[in-house]
């Protein structure tokens, strides 16, 4: 009857190779932000102020 | 001034020119979309003009409120703060000008050969292929402008807005260029490389994303530079804004297949499309939350100042459409929601709310600043925010319930599968009083963005023009930026790469490399830990560094918005389309049944009427059995379709009669009372186009669809020969009709969708 197309072994590792690396990416993102110094934090924040 | 230092002029004439157009084209591009809202409850208004009906003006209103309304309030937006946030003037002033008359010239030739029905047919990618070549190099010209400003700043590091404006550039960049991969027939006409199953997938991805990183990411840059300002504080959490901005640009470009939820799509990249679209609400969120936080103590300035009210209720509208997106890409909410109403209600939330709110909040803090003078009318300003809101909230609701209402009724049948309402014109009549309350909705937005126009105008007209300039001090020593090597060389980077492969090593290999990716991976952690513990170097230091350098950072950010698209395109686009279909296949068309195809394109009877049934018993029962992956595996382009304002044509093919085709698209109504379909009067009239059918025929072969060998002349005498026996039929049931017009070539096409063969059976695909 009605089947999708069958991909191959390789192709099923794509999309958990994928979550893998956002997992990965996201986690130093997260870690970075949180490690940020207050005063680099704060100077950026306030960037948009700076040129009036 | 002291003598080391000068003042340096910013270009702000650009940013006008800009803003001023952005201003032109949305009250065109917000009349015609009223005109084509009025049209589905007034047929007369279609009135019987080709260049006139919903089918060709529906694409015309979409492009320019997408390219030309946000499009030039977005360059003007990224061309004032950019110069503000980077400390320099904009790099090339012809470059400039050439990026400001080159897009006016597109939207006019969009402007005008939409509606004489040249398109690709696919959504908010219709313009034809010289317009694609124009947008594509005009787009060139503006990251190089954007890049080279860059190159010369005096800002050492690039705040959050600057990131996003990036994002756009270089993710816009890459999915226009992929989704617009066609083969030209002609001047005015191509064929998308894709097709079936490819070109749908490949369309949403770039549809989607669109929606992501031309209507969303340089708006969120927008907000990040302008809502401080306005409010006069700082953002609220800078480090949310640095998870804010990679979860997005990683995340969305994932969400494009739930577009397709329940279609012939596989089913595994309509689950990562589900997933990925949940996992937005968390990024979403975090950004219209530090949006609106940032008024943190100044929320009273909301009574007051029209740019904060634009701007706060903008951010809001932007956390409401995507706690709603989200929503609607869950499998059994879309099976509800998906070709109806709905869509179109959470569209306009995101449209009108999130980027027409945050385009007049920018426009009326932009105008007196760039023009040195007072706004004209705060009253008038406040008159239009809240026509504008009271317009949107008219607008969303209505289409809300009738979304729900249609979606309700289409899919209603009872336990033996019998349809609760049979006649899908039933279904149409019931949301008639919404669609009226649309136009109202609609109108009232569009007074409101008529108030402002003219508020602007004697607000212009009541100052100069003047340019902001800032102080330059010349013995200002740059510090030398991180560069390629030192970004993906580093430290950081390197153990962040061993960290990734040696965590795939351990979950996707067995035996011996499995552990061996254990090992080392628990290995680079300690080795990593120790070091940065040891050189005082922290993960920090490089990003920091990295924020120094736009071309490392762009790359990275290219590599961001690349994994998804690869993942799901990559797997799909490169698999054999025939070796894979184990169902049903699609019968290759005749060449005038391709003619008629292209004639369905042009008219743009995809933006009313979808060729796919879902696998629900409704469908089933309404329209026939569901469709299958190999039945459009020819189809370049696809014609799935997003909305069903007339029913599905999956199974048209044969359902009728050839007499009751030529009666339909006369006068529809006359043969479905209450349609609001147009008249075709001119597909009578205007001759088929025989003489372009062989390079079509030839292109169509190059992208692997199986015509039989044919000569040019057995082409268009195979043509001529099943246009006339569709006449004689027509003749026997008392219409007489020119075999050669364009009406006979229509109906071959509309006999012929959906039939298809038994894959077993493929010496019989090609006749």
């Amino acid at each position: 009857m009605w089947k999708r197309i069958p991909y191959t072994e390789w192709q099923t590792l794509f999309p958990i190779m994928g979550f893998v690396l956002f997992f990965g990416a996201f986690v130093a993102i997260v870690w970075m932000a949180v490690k940020m110094k207050s005063e680099d934090s704060d100077r950026s924040s306030r960037m948009p102020l700076q040129d009036d | 001034m002291s003598a080391n230092k000068r003042t340096i002029e910013y270009n702000d004439q650009i940013v006008r020119q800009f803003m001023l157009a952005s201003i032109v084209w949305g009250v065109v591009g917000m009349l015609v979309g009223v005109l084509i809202a009025a049209q589905l409850n007034y047929k007369f208004l279609n009135f019987n003009t080709e260049w006139l009906t919903f089918g060709r003006l529906r694409p015309l209103h979409t492009n320019a409120v997408i390219f030309a309304f946000v499009g030039n309030m977005v360059f003007a937006g990224v061309y004032h703060s950019t110069q503000r946030l980077v400390r320099a003037r904009l790099a090339s002033d012809f470059l400039s000008k050439l990026h400001f008359w080159a897009w006016q010239l597109i939207i006019v030739s969009a402007a005008i050969t939409l509606p004489l029905g040249y398109t690709r047919g696919k959504e908010y990618a219709e313009l034809i292929w010289p317009i694609n070549i124009a947008v594509a190099l005009i787009w060139v010209v503006f990251a190089i402008n954007f890049f080279w400003t860059l190159g010369i700043r005096r800002e050492k590091s690039l705040y959050v807005a600057v990131w996003f404006y990036i994002a756009t550039i270089i993710t816009v960049a890459m999915l226009y260029i992929v989704n617009h991969l066609s083969i030209p027939t002609s001047l005015v006409h191509s064929y998308p490389i894709f097709g079936g199953v490819q070109d749908a997938l490949v369309q949403w991805w770039y549809g989607h994303n669109a929606v992501a990183f031309f209507l969303t990411t340089p708006i969120l840059g927008i907000m990040y530079y302008y809502m401080p300002k306005a409010a006069d504080r700082p953002v609220y959490s800078y480090k949310l804004s640095v998870v804010h901005f990679w979860s997005l640009v990683f995340i969305y470009i994932w969400a494009g297949p739930h577009h397709l939820l329940n279609t012939a799509l596989p089913e595994w990249l309509q689950s990562l499309g589900m997933i990925f679209s949940l996992m937005l609400w968390a990024p979403s969120w975090g950004g219209m939350l530090n949006g609106l936080l940032t008024l943190r103590g100044a929320w009273d300035k909301l009574r007051t100042d029209p740019v904060l009210k634009f701007f706060a209720a903008g951010i809001t509208f932007y956390g409401m459409a995507t706690l709603e997106g989200p929503l609607l890409s869950i499998k059994s909410v879309s099976a509800l929601a998906h070709y109806t109403d709905w869509i179109i209600g959470h569209v306009h939330a995101g449209t009108l709310g999130w980027n027409g709110f945050m385009a007049a909040g920018m426009f009326y803090f932009l105008a007196p600043r760039l023009w040195n003078t007072k706004l004209y009318s705060k009253s008038l300003a406040n008159l239009h925010f809240w026509l504008g809101l009271v317009g949107i909230l008219l607008y969303v609701a209505s289409m809300w319930i009738s979304g729900i209402t249609q979606g309700l009724m289409l899919n209603g049948a009872d336990a033996k599968g019998i349809l609760n309402y049979p006649n899908f014109l039933e279904t149409l009549q019931s949301i008639r009083p919404l669609m009226g309350l649309r136009i109202i909705g609609g109108g009232f937005y569009l007074i409101g963005f008529l108030l402002m126009a003219y508020n602007i105008g004697k607000t212009i007209s009541s100052g100069s023009p003047v340019n902001g300039t800032f102080e330059v001090d010349e013995d200002e020593v740059e510090s030398k930026p991180m560069g390629l090597i030192g970004a993906f060389c580093g430290p950081s980077f390197l153990y962040a790469v061993a960290l990734v492969v040696f965590t795939c090593l351990w979950l996707f290999s067995g035996g011996v490399l499995g552990v061996i990716g254990m090992v080392f991976l628990f290995a680079t952690v300690l080795v990593a830990v120790v070091h940065f513990k040891a050189s005082g170097v922290t993960f920090g230091n490089w990003y920091d560094r990295l924020l120094q350098s736009s071309l490392p950072f762009s790359i990275f950010v290219l590599l961001a918005a690349l994994v998804g698209g690869v993942v799901q395109i990559v797997p799909l686009v490169t698999l054999d389309r025939e070796s894979v279909i184990t169902d049903k296949i699609q019968k290759v068309y005749t060449p005038l049944e391709l003619e008629g195809r292209d004639l369905y394109v042009s008219e743009g009877c995809y933006n009313c009427h979808s060729q796919m049934i879902r696998p629900f018993v409704a469908e089933v029962k309404r329209y026939g059995d569901y469709s299958l992956l190999g039945e459009s595996i020819y189809d370049h382009p696809y014609q799935w379709g997003s909305r069903r304002i007339g029913p599905d044509l999956a199974r048209v093919g044969g359902k009728y009669s050839n007499a009751w085709h030529y009666d339909h698209m006369l006068e529809p109504h006359r043969i479905s009372p209450h349609s609001n379909m147009p008249n075709y009067p001119w597909l009578f009239k205007k001759s088929t186009n025989y003489a372009s059918l062989p390079s079509k025929i030839s292109v169509q072969q190059t992208l692997g669809v199986p015509f039989a060998p044919m000569s040019d002349e057995e082409i268009i005498a195979g043509a001529k020969a099943q246009a006339e026996a569709i006449a004689a039929d027509l003749k026997k049931e008392g219409k007489e009709v020119d075999p050669d017009t364009q009406i006979v070539a229509m109906i071959a096409y509309l006999q012929q969708i959906g039939k298809s063969l038994d894959v077993s059976d493929t010496s019989g695909a090609v006749e």
